[in-house]
This record gives C-alpha cells, structure tokens and sequence, in this order.
C-alpha cells in the first residue's frame, strides 16, 4: 500500500488553499485551515488505500474543517457573519483586479447551501473527478454533476447580482458583468 | 435537501465551469503558509531520517555486540563528531550548502513594484532580481543547528541557478576573502566551479552561492542585495 509523501503537502499547497478558502469564505480561516490539516496530515505515516494524494489530502482538509466547524459551533461566536470576516481591502484600493474577484467568487462559493458547496469545489476548485468527488462526499456520481451544476449557477448569480459579497443562495437581479 | 432536483444530462453539459472561477487558478498559497507548511515537512522528513538512522546504525551494533558495545558505539559518534553540541551556532560556510540545495516549495510570489519578493526572512525582503536577468523559482526552509535559514533560488537564461540563504543571526565566518563592491563589504568563501558570498544584514547572515556562475556576478547581486 502507498505512503503518501509529505511533500505532496507542499506540492498541492496552492489547491488546498484555495479549497480551504472557498469552504471557509476568508484567507485568515483558510490560512488556518491548511495549517492544522498540515499538522493533522503530518503527525503519523499515513496510507493511500488506492486514492490519489490530491484526494487524500482534499478528504483530510475537508474532515478537519468539518470538525473545526462543530468544535466552533460550541463555543461563543467569535465572528458573526461573512462580512466581518472580509478581508479589509476594497475594490479601488490597490488591490490587482484578480486578487478581487477570487474573494468575490471564493465568497460567493462559501456562501452556497453546504452539498452545493462541497460538491463544486470537489471539482471546480480541487480539481477531482466526479467520481473521486462523489468517493469524498459519499454520494453518486450523478448526484455530484447535478450539485456542481446547481453551484455553478448560483455563483452566477451571486456575482451579477452583487460581486459575490451577497449569498449565493439569494436572488439574483440585475446582471453587473459578463461572466463568460 | 433543497433545490435538490436533479438536473438533466443536457442542463450538465450546457454549463461548463463559468470562466470567472478559472480566476481561482491566479490564487497561490501566502509565502507565510508556504514557508510554514514546508518547515513542517522538513521536520517530519529529519525526524523520519533521524529515525532511520539511528535505527541502522544502533540496530546492527547492538545484535552483534550486546549492550556493551553500544556504550562504546555512542562514544565514538561522539568522538567523531557525528554527535555533536547543538547549542554551537553554525559557520556562514556550514550553512552555505543549503543554497546549493534543491528546492522544496515554488517560488514565492512578486511584491506589487516587482523588485521584492513576498518572500523574507526576518526584516529582510528577498529580492525578484529580474532586471538583472534573474527570476525566482523555487524556494526551501531549514533549521540548521537550531537557526532558521530561509533560502530562494534563482535561474537565469542561461539555466544558472544560486541559492540566496539567509539565516536568523550573525554566524560566525572563518577564512575566506573581504571584498568591498559598492561600497559594501563581502567575504567570499569560495570561488571556482562553486562560488560562495557571505555579508551580513539586519542581524543576520546573508549567503549567495552558485555553481557555474561568475564570482563577480555573485558580488554584483550581493552588493545589491547587501
């Protein structure tokens, strides 16, 4: 059975970043996410059982968030809502104009119901297959084509309707910029 | 589950991933979380190593010779240096083989103005040298002997690579040769095939070394650098 090489950590280091912050919707909480998935990853050998090391370490980013949440969820909230979270930069101040619409979108996608959620960035962020996405969630291949296609319209419309920064749950209206 | 009608084969295929997300692929990882979960690595890779080892070298010792022999194992690591005072500081020149090394994380990111990198170590900002026909592409993080020494290679078009190190505190030099390029003062530690520059900044010690690059290239970045 194969060992997963720590390296791989490093390797995929951007993908499990960008994972981490379209699950958390903030750099900070991302920043974090990796880091305590790293010591997670790293505090014994671990084994591949077959999967691929992307899929390995997407699997353990997402159980450690998981947890995280639930052993949030316990305690007092720190942060209320996506807005206090947001970075403190705004659109004009600076910033190159990708660094904003990848926390537009990355707050659009965490704003999603969470099976869309995970499901799109199982593929559209990490990169799996349907197949290993549906593996991850534990759901069936069709399944995940569905959610991913009902993710993708909703950031759509969470990004016509408001640059992303309102829920990609909510109603879209007018259209702001082409997005294809 | 909500809006959890299935959709058709057909809707599936109509939306491919809308081009905004492919706006995710710019996203990188910050130097910070980079250099972290790399020196987290490096750690688990020592102590892996370390294991390996010790596991060899005491394993074998003690089948064939007994406890006894063990004792007499441990004391002549000690005698031959193998174990040695890690609370010694380390030379400039046992560090610089670091920035001979192969790298262990991408190449940090470009600073807004594209003369510094994102990466740096303590106060100091490694620099993208790109109008000196240098570009960063790779980088690594290692403690040696208890100093953390930070380190972003380079490459050039002629497919050189060096090694900027620089480690958290003045180390001691030995030996070697002061130069002065602009104004600045520089010890070379070796010239030849391997060129090594040593100076010292902010507290810390600055290392470059190249093989196959010109000493005087070495000098020009360093005076630059220093």
């Amino acid at each position: 059975m194969t060992r997963l090489d720590p390296q791989a950590l490093v390797t995929h280091l951007d993908r499990l970043y960008r994972v981490a912050w379209a699950l958390c919707g903030s750099r900070e909480d991302a920043e974090d996410l990796v880091q305590e998935t790293a010591a997670r990853v790293l505090a014994k050998p671990r084994r591949l059982h077959g999967q691929d090391e992307l899929a390995y370490l997407v699997r353990a980013l997402r159980n450690t968030f998981l947890l995280s949440r639930r052993t949030r969820s316990r305690r007092p909230q720190e942060v209320a809502t996506l807005d206090q979270v947001e970075p403190a930069e705004r659109r004009g101040a600076g910033m190159p104009e990708v660094a904003l619409e990848a926390r537009e979108l990355f707050t659009a996608i965490a704003a999603l119901p969470d099976d869309f959620r995970h499901a799109l960035v199982a593929v559209d962020v990490a990169g799996l297959s349907y197949r290993e996405a549906a593996d991850l969630l534990g759901t069936r291949e069709a399944t995940i084509a569905s959610r991913v296609y009902r993710g993708r319209e909703r950031v759509v419309e969470a990004l016509r309707s408001g640059g992303g920064r309102k829920q990609a749950g909510g109603e879209a209206s007018m259209p702001a910029r082409s997005l294809r | 589950m909500m809006d959890e009608q299935m959709a058709t084969e057909d809707d599936i295929r109509a939306i491919d991933p809308p081009e905004a997300l492919h706006v995710l692929d710019d996203v990188v990882a910050p130097d910070r979380l980079r250099m972290a979960v790399a020196e987290r690595v490096a750690d688990v890779r020592r102590a892996q190593g370390g294991e390996r080892r010790l596991r060899g070298r005491l394993g074998g010792v003690l089948a064939g010779a007994g406890a006894i022999a063990a004792v007499f194992v441990v004391l002549g690591l000690f005698a031959n240096g193998i174990i040695t005072d890690q609370t010694a500081a380390p030379s400039a020149r046992a560090v610089a083989p670091v920035a001979l090394r192969a790298a262990t994380a991408p190449a940090p990111a470009v600073r807004p103005g594209g003369e510094l990198l994102v990466a740096q170590a303590g106060p100091i900002a490694f620099p993208t040298w790109t109008r000196a026909g240098w570009r960063a592409v790779g980088a690594r993080s290692d403690m040696v002997r208890g100093h953390d020494v930070r380190t972003v290679f380079y490459a050039n078009g002629a497919g050189r690579r060096i090694g900027y190190a620089i480690a958290d505190a003045q180390l001691p030099v030995a030996g070697g040769e002061l130069v002065t390029r602009r104004g600045t003062q520089l010890r070379v530690l070796a010239r030849g095939t391997t060129s090594i520059v040593t100076w010292r900044r902010a507290g810390r010690t600055c290392i470059l070394a190249g093989r196959g690059v010109p000493l005087e290239r070495l000098l020009t970045l360093a005076s630059y650098a220093a």
